[in-house]
């Protein structure tokens, strides 16, 4: 699972997902992507989920690109913990994901496919999304 | 390619409220980049930039006629769009000298069938997009690179490219274009070693995508 070697702050604070994506809008290294449509935190498990089920369906050729990276530590109190004692400890990362975002990317295999794949991974994501072909059609 | 006429309005207000007025009207903020001079704040239709962008590329020769009927040839050197809706959000225009050689990117496109990919290779475009000089009334508006005779573990390079006359290539021409590699096939084992492993615990799938997943692996 994705996890960042190290970190300048181990407990940052949440910040805002105002606006969008102002970068990797488009596609830049497949032939097709998946672009986000909401601004949503996406956990390390879920990139990961959604990268098995990808190559999972495509399983003769292709290949996959991970477009967004969890940088971003979230914290969390312990269950049944009072208020009070300090912020909770590490539990995840997480990637801040923008709309517009080019989350994942994929070549190699006819469009069909990849947009089948893609669904499945979609499937594994918080956010709507939308199936990108590089230079044009967008659905 | 014939220019493009282009009617633009001169631009006095500037910032995002007067941008979005301009937007909501149908046009889209503009500037021409002058040499030795300030830049000229321009108001072109957003239809008529996006319609030949469409039909022509990105290396369409415009006609910029503003209102006191001043002409000027130019071409688009960058553009701002609404990553979510598309939209046009702006739009640069560089003047250019017709006698004078240019450096323009030019899109690849791919032709023809390619014999590996029959036998089961996987056809990998590896550059998209070439940089050639030109005169800018002889900018091509896509190169073709023709795989028909392309077998498997087997390449075209850049220098493979058919330039029109008068078309210099100014990207590296040994760079590979174009290859067709056998499929990877990935086994079980692989899978596992690469931690690419059923977590039940992983996520509870809604029933629908449950039963969609098990569509899918009956499918493979």
């Amino acid at each position: 699972m994705l996890v960042p070697k190290k970190l300048k702050y181990r407990k940052p604070q949440r910040g805002r997902m105002k606006g969008r994506a102002k970068g990797g809008t488009e596609v830049m290294f497949g032939d097709y992507g998946l672009q986000a449509l909401e601004p949503a935190w996406i956990t390390n498990r879920q990139i990961e989920a959604a990268r098995i089920a990808m190559t999972r369906k495509i399983r003769r050729g292709g290949k996959v690109w991970i477009n967004i990276f969890p940088h971003k530590p979230v914290t969390k109190k312990p269950a049944e913990t009072r208020m009070g004692s300090g912020k909770g400890s590490p539990e995840y990362y997480v990637a801040v994901v923008k709309p517009g975002r080019v989350m994942f990317e994929m070549s190699g295999v006819n469009e069909d496919l990849a947009r089948e794949a893609m669904e499945l991974a979609a499937q594994k994501l918080p956010i709507k999304t939308r199936f990108l072909v590089r230079g044009g059609s967008q659905s | 390619m014939a220019n493009v006429h282009l009617e633009a309005l001169d631009r006095n207000e500037s910032g995002k409220n007067a941008a979005r007025r301009l937007r909501r009207s149908g046009f889209v903020p503009a500037i021409l980049y002058r040499k030795g001079e300030h830049s000229a704040k321009l108001a072109v239709k957003a239809k008529t930039v996006d319609q030949t962008l469409y039909r022509l590329g990105d290396n369409a020769i415009y006609e910029i006629e503003d209102e006191r009927g001043k002409s000027v040839t130019a071409r688009i050197i960058d553009l701002q769009r609404d990553p979510i809706t598309d939209r046009l959000l702006h739009v640069d225009f560089v003047p250019v000298i017709m006698t004078e050689r240019i450096e323009v990117t030019v899109p690849i496109t791919i032709v023809g069938e390619a014999p590996g990919v029959q036998e089961g290779g996987v056809l990998n475009q590896v550059v998209y997009e070439v940089q050639v000089e030109t005169l800018p009334g002889n900018i091509p508006q896509e190169l073709e690179l023709d795989v028909s005779g392309l077998g498997m573990n087997e390449n075209l390079t850049l220098a493979d490219l058919k330039l029109p006359e008068g078309v210099t290539l100014l990207s590296d021409p040994e760079e590979v274009a174009v290859t067709i590699s056998p499929p990877t096939e990935i086994t079980e084992e692989e899978m596992e070693a690469a931690g690419v492993v059923e977590e039940p615990a992983e996520e509870e799938p809604a029933p629908e995508a449950e039963e969609e997943a098990a569509e899918g692996e009956e499918e493979e």
